[in-house]
């Protein structure tokens, strides 16, 4: 009884917390998502599937594609970068390695806002990035690279790169030294190794990084808006649309469901690579 | 050769910031072209209301949901690694680290328009408060992995109780994690924009909201003069953190 | 015909000498074993066959090849690691496919060659389950055959045995040198556990800081070890220091005892070596008392304190105890200053205290050393010493022979006796004992 009072006492607070402020309210979104938005804005308690339909009127669905393909590229070029950014990271000698480790971390805890705003600064058709292009006289007239969709693409890797890095270096981190070895004792080429025994093995890892890439990324309404100048409008940009704006609460709902839909189906494919590896029964 | 990505990314990385910081000291009204070295944008900031009450609004919210993250973090943690064996109650407890911010933001605002609950500062704080326990309870839940049960059982045989055992024993050996926890909570709750952004009264904007809303109207040097600041005060903090979770990492 | 050849090989890290020129000849189609304590350099010699470190200076060749030119890919040197290192993203048969398709070999072929080996290794049931769905033995199976189906010349293995539990591993050990006859590669098992090469090799290297102490078949490295350390190692010994002469080694404890000369030089320091079932309990040059009995099964331990060689002789000697025998008869003998061996054999010598040099003295293996001594020495050993003198330590008494607690160089008292069968002494008995010269050796120190 001492044991189930003490259980009690130490998870109840913060479960009742979290049940009441996150639970309570995802419980709500997912309510929301079967009923009818009211005259004003106001809520209609009858179920129905028209929220879910509206989804692929074209005008929706473009933007869910736009956002899937924005948040995708993104996703691929911080794998891209990342990748081989963790790899060296973990060959660095030890004393390096927490040196570029919390260099890595660094920019990302600094203000989101203020992170995009530097990019306003580079690709504004004042910015650094054209000065330079003009200066070496790549270009004679500033480019308009503001408020176009490479922009974006370049303010979310720029905030999430260091989500995709993370867990890579984690993963190679563990990665056992012998494998490799056993690798080249049986014939592989160090490139051969590196493709059929370490990526292989980093697999739920770069999942991982893709997840934590891809689902801040597709949510984001900061970015499109700022250097996306609200001409290539993403799902999140939607979302708060229909709350803050339209007060067509319930359609609002269910876009942000589509976005939890994607998070689940990525967090299933990880937990499937991850136990892959484990080879599900443990001997 | 293998390091050429790294120095990508960290130039990639720091450019921005560089740019930034450099434009901040800049005598002119552009934010793009140098004009000669100057503080006046700082004198600016200093000056600026709106962002003297943001920044209050921020620190009062982020003072308040990490003191309650806190307790509740650490507690939960406890419970977690102790108590219970429940994939459920680990979901629950870690759910808000994953979840994408804009739908625990729309969730929250509709939670509080069921509750009738008027927007103001305190809705945010509750609200930071969700993913600041979660963090201190993940935090700390690292901690504990590394603690020694036995130490807890031996303060039982001795015959403390339960609660004597958590105050003399538990929480003694957890305070490295439960002040990293406190510390990366405090963070999260500064830096956080759109948890804020729907949940705030509009009479209560916190610092990232401000920022928010003079970026919109457009781009001037006194974002820079904030932007360095606020660069200031994270590294500082960040680089102090790591010395001194390496402190108590040592002894 | 030598296959591998290594000669004079150096390996430093820093300022540890890992490999301090080390030479070895392996021949095609042997079972070899490389055998040290931890930090003895195998790993190191090792990791250079496989080609995962360099060396310094010397050379490898096989089959009269260079080999340290050659990356460790292309080697035709297969390991199998102490910790398998089973890719576990593969399955069991994909594990042992890598190595064929690094090769480009046709999917048939490979499948065929696959197919066989599972078969072999008796894991067909298993080839597409994964490393981490088997059990110990069977993944050792498993990384054997990734090693074998490759056909390589030499197959190295790391600590084999050193993860199995002791039934699996007897089993192991015996199946390990059929298979080896089998596929007729060439083993070279590197081991810190004396037994495990001893039970599986054909010959042995020893090697002690970087350096071989002596190669042989295991026969000879456990009846005739080279060096003290080979002895010491190897099964359970008694060691007495003291100098070569004629015949045996000269104490100046204990006196005259016989044994083989071994490789030690007359008039040189020497160290006698005598395993604890060549010693007979029922008469001898030496006296001392039973401190404990121990009962392990098949086979008795016995301890027993020795009393120094003055002692021994009848009290009305006229020779005065050498000032490092305790005063005690019945005491262990604690000094912890080993005397010098060099030292005139004043308590050993009988008749004359001022002894001559020991290259002078004639001590006899044969002639009674004192008035305690049966007529010979040489006499008939007891039954409780077994037949064969040179046999490897059984699998029942391997605990008891790896324990080297008990072995100690100093003069230092006791003695370690086997007896088959049930004790047949108890603490507190005064024994006497000995031993025939051809069962004990001496090595250098």
């Amino acid at each position: 009884m001492r044991r189930l009072g003490e259980r009690f006492t130490l998870l109840g607070p913060g479960l009742a917390y979290l049940t009441a402020l996150m639970v309570v309210p995802l419980v709500l979104v997912l309510s929301y998502s079967i009923f009818q938005r009211g005259r004003f804005g106001g809520l209609v308690h009858e179920p129905t599937g028209e929220n879910f339909a509206r989804l692929f009127d074209p005008l929706y669905l473009d933007v869910l594609v736009t956002s899937v393909k924005l948040a995708g590229v993104t996703t691929v070029l911080a794998l891209l970068l990342g990748y081989p950014t963790a790899y060296a990271i973990t060959k660095l000698p030890p004393k390096w390695k927490t040196v570029a480790l919390i260099a890595l971390v660094l920019p990302f805890w600094t203000n989101f806002l203020i992170r995009t705003y530097a990019w306003i600064v580079l690709l504004s058709p004042a910015g650094l990035v054209n000065d330079a292009l003009t200066g070496w006289g790549l270009i004679d007239e500033p480019l308009q690279l503001l408020y176009r969709r490479p922009a974006i693409v370049a303010g979310l890797l720029y905030a999430y790169l260091p989500l995709m890095v993370l867990p890579l270096c984690a993963a190679l981190e563990r990665m056992d030294d012998e494998l490799l070895e056993a690798a080249a004792n049986l014939g592989a080429r160090p490139a051969r190794a590196f493709l059929s025994v370490t990526l292989p093995l980093s697999l739920p890892a770069v999942i991982t990084g893709c997840v934590f890439v891809f689902v801040p990324s597709i949510g984001n309404f900061v970015v499109p808006e700022l250097l996306g100048g609200g001409q290539t409008a993403m799902v999140g940009n939607l979302v708060r649309d229909q709350f803050l704006k339209a007060r067509d609460w319930p359609f609002g709902a269910t876009l942000a469901l589509a976005v939890v839909a994607m998070l689940v189906v990525l967090l299933m494919l990880q937990a499937w690579s991850a136990r892959r590896l484990q080879g599900g029964r443990d001997a | 050769m293998r390091r050429v990505p790294l120095w990508l990314t960290f130039v990639f990385l720091y450019v921005p910031i560089v740019v930034v910081v450099v434009m901040s000291f800049n005598a002119g009204d552009s934010p793009f072209n140098w004009s000669g070295f100057s503080l006046k944008w700082y004198g600016e900031l200093a000056a600026d209301e709106q962002i003297r009450t943001g920044l209050g609004n921020t620190l009062i919210v982020a003072a308040g949901s990490t003191a309650l993250s806190t307790v509740l973090g650490t507690l939960l943690a406890v419970g977690l690694a102790r108590h219970t064996r429940s994939k459920l109650l680990d979901a629950i407890a870690t759910l808000p680290v994953i979840l994408p911010d804009i739908v625990l933001a729309i969730g929250l605002l509709a939670f509080y328009a069921l509750v009738q609950l008027t927007l103001g500062l305190y809705s945010v704080l509750l609200a930071h408060a969700v993913f600041g326990t979660a963090a201190v309870a993940a935090v700390v839940r690292t901690r504990l992995a590394t603690t020694d049960p036995s130490l807890e059982e031996a303060s039982r045989d001795l015959g403390a109780n339960g609660f004597t055992t958590f105050w003399r024993i538990t929480l003694p050996s957890l305070a490295p994690g439960v002040v990293a926890g406190a510390l990366l909570a405090f963070t999260l709750s500064i830096d956080e924009f759109v948890i804020a952004f729907f949940t705030a009264g509009p009479q209560s904007p916190t610092l990232p909201i401000v920022i928010y809303s003079m970026v919109r109207f457009g781009v001037t040097p006194e974002i820079n003069a904030l932007a360095t600041v606020l660069l200031a005060v994270t590294f500082t903090a960040i680089l102090a953190v790591q010395r001194l979770t390496r402190l108590a990492g040592t002894r | 015909m030598t296959l591998l050849s290594i000669s004079d090989v150096r390996r430093r890290f820093g300022d540890v000498t890992a490999l301090d020129g080390v030479s070895l000849d392996i021949r095609e189609g042997e079972f070899f074993a490389l055998l040290g304590p931890s930090g003895c350099g195998k790993t190191t010699l090792l990791r250079i066959l496989a080609g995962f470190e360099t060396l310094d200076e010397g050379a490898v060749t096989l089959a009269g090849d260079d080999l340290t030119r050659v990356p460790a890919h292309q080697r035709p040197i297969n390991l199998m690691f102490q910790s398998y290192a089973l890719f576990p993203h593969l399955t069991v048969a994909g594990n042992i496919a890598y190595g064929l398709q690094r090769e480009r070999r046709p999917k048939t072929e490979i499948k065929q060659r696959v197919d066989e080996v599972l078969e072999r290794v008796g894991l067909t049931h298993a080839a597409k389950r994964r490393p981490q769905q088997l059990s110990g033995g069977q993944r050792q199976r498993v990384a054997l055959a990734r090693a074998i189906v490759k056909r390589p010349r030499l197959l190295l293995l790391d600590e084999p045995l050193s993860a199995l539990d002791r039934k699996v591993r007897a089993e192991m050990q015996l199946w390990l040198k059929q298979l080896q006859h089998e596929v007729g590669i060439t083993f070279v098992v590197v081991t810190h556990d004396q037994e495990e090469a001893m039970s599986m090799a054909d010959r042995i290297a020893v090697l002690n800081q970087g350096a071989v102490e002596q190669v042989a078949d295991p026969v000879t490295l456990y009846g005739s070890p080279a060096t003290h350390f080979v002895a010491d190692f190897i099964g359970a010994n008694n060691f007495f220091p003291g100098t070569a002469v004629a015949g045996g080694l000269a104490s100046t404890e204990f006196g005259s005892l016989p044994a083989r000369p071994g490789a030690a030089v007359p008039g040189y320091p020497a160290i006698l070596a005598v395993r604890p079932e060549q010693v007979s309990l029922s008469g001898g040059p030496l006296a001392g008392r039973v401190l404990d009995v121990s009962f392990y099964g098949g086979l008795s331990r016995i301890t027993v304190s020795l009393s120094p060689a003055s002692s021994a002789v009848s009290p009305s000697s006229a020779v005065p105890p050498s000032p490092a025998a305790p005063p005690s008869l019945t005491a262990p003998l604690s000094s912890a200053t080993p005397p010098s061996s060099t030292a005139p054999l004043s308590s050993a010598t009988p008749p004359s205290s001022t002894a001559p040099p020991p290259s002078a003295t004639p001590p006899s293996s044969t002639a009674p050393l004192s008035p305690a001594t049966p007529p010979s020495s040489t006499a008939p050993l007891s039954s409780a010493t077994p037949p064969s003198s040179t046999a490897p330590p059984s699998l029942a008494a391997s605990s008891l022979l790896n324990d080297k607690s008990e072995m100690s160089l100093s003069p230092g008292g006791t003695i370690t006796v086997h007896q088959h069968g049930a004790p047949r002494v108890a603490p507190g008995d005064a024994v006497e004992l000995g031993w025939a010269a051809e069962d004990a050796v001496l090595v250098e120190p």
